[in-house]
């Protein structure tokens, strides 16, 4: 093989020129290649400023997660719950005011302290110290007594010491009757 | 003019007969208990219950609800299911003749009115004790009792009004954890029962 030819194709060279032959195929034809085939990679100035997008865009995403999931969590502690959180309320603090206009009033059944859900009958109680309205709940289902409001408690309580009066009464007649009656005997 | 004269007559006689006989029937069953109000301030012990309307209504509807081993309470609702009240007054005193006879005599006044029958009347020197029970009844159906009973240290009044099973109520008395009071001996002596509530 000789230089010159492949330096200035001077001269000839018959393996040369076989190889040009076979290879003229991929010969450029001036013509621009298409994009699609190129892989550009930015340059590295673009790289750095695209760079805290991703992060960012991560961050914003979970803070919304986490906003939402707040969110809905604190709209179920105000809405109903299942039977079985009402075991786990907690009774109100001993100084909880309680306006007087309120004590009387029917309220919602259930109410928000706080971050605290607490039961309340339909009219407001204060409740004792050392109880709460779920044990005691829980203490009257464990006896087998039935629940009754404080009207019927009173209502009961008043009939039962009617009857027990009159009771009394009408056996004071029925013994003085009684008494008569025998000495009526013990006479004839 | 003569015709018209008894006619006019008969009428008028016959009004009054009506009036009477719807006087009769429309009678409360409830007595007045004005008269006793200046026993509130002289007596030692007052007791005062009164019990209708809304009250009474749901004080039936507990007995129904209660539900005790004995069935007492089933017992009581039972024999108070057709009344429409209840009243009690009792004044025990200190001293005897403390009080004025002449109210209490008022009050037997009152049951000596149309459509009262006397069922009970006892007399006693000793504690100078007098009883008396009546009864009002509109056709078959007992509408009305009042007990009274005065004696030296102590007056007490009962009415009833409606129908009211007396037999049971002196049976349960004293049963279901009603105190039996004896207000003669100043006790109350409690029957052991079941807690109702």
């Amino acid at each position: 093989m000789k230089d010159d030819y492949l330096w200035d194709k001077s001269g000839s060279d018959a393996e040369l020129e076989r190889l040009e032959g076979l290879l003229s195929v991929y010969r450029h034809s001036g013509e621009t290649v298409a994009r699609s085939n190129v892989i550009e990679f930015p340059s590295r100035v673009e790289g750095v400023r695209r760079q805290w997008l991703l992060p960012m865009a991560a961050g914003v995403a979970l803070g919304a997660i986490g906003i939402s999931a707040w969110t809905v969590s604190n709209n179920l502690s105000e809405t109903g719950l299942p039977e079985s959180a009402h075991a786990t309320m907690v009774a109100l603090p001993e100084n909880l005011p309680v306006p007087p206009v309120m004590q009387n009033a029917p309220v919602p059944e259930h109410s928000t302290v706080g971050r605290k859900s607490v039961i309340r009958s339909k009219k407001a109680r204060v409740s004792t110290p050392g109880t709460t309205v779920a044990s005691r709940i829980r203490h009257r289902k464990r006896a087998g007594k039935p629940l009754l409001t404080r009207d019927e408690a009173h209502a009961y309580n008043q009939l039962k010491l009617a009857l027990s009066i009159t009771g009394s009464k009408l056996q004071i007649v029925t013994d003085s009757v009684n008494g008569f009656d025998e000495k009526d005997t013990n006479n004839k | 003019m003569r015709n018209i004269l008894q006619f006019f007559f008969g009428a008028a006689i016959i009004l009054a007969g009506a009036f009477a006989g719807m006087s009769v029937c429309g009678q409360d069953a409830r007595i007045q208990f004005e008269r006793l109000k200046d026993m509130d301030a002289q007596a030692r012990d007052v007791v005062e219950v009164n019990i209708d309307g809304k009250m009474l209504d749901l004080a039936k509807r507990v007995t129904l609800k209660i539900r005790d081993k004995d069935g007492h309470a089933k017992q009581i609702g039972e024999a108070i299911s057709g009344l429409k009240g209840i009243y009690v007054r009792v004044y025990r005193f200190e001293n005897e003749n403390e009080y004025n006879m002449a109210d209490v005599d008022a009050l037997r006044t009152q049951l000596n009115s149309p459509g009262w029958e006397r069922l009970a009347n006892v007399r006693s020197k000793r504690n100078n004790q007098k009883v008396d029970v009546f009864t009002m009844f509109s056709g078959d159906i007992m509408s009305g009792v009042a007990v009274v009973i005065s004696e030296a240290k102590s007056v007490a009044v009962i009415n009833v009004i409606g129908p009211i099973d007396i037999e049971t109520l002196v049976e349960l008395s004293g049963k279901m954890n009603i105190p039996k009071i004896d207000i003669e001996n100043d006790s109350i002596s409690k029957r052991p029962g079941t807690e109702e509530e």
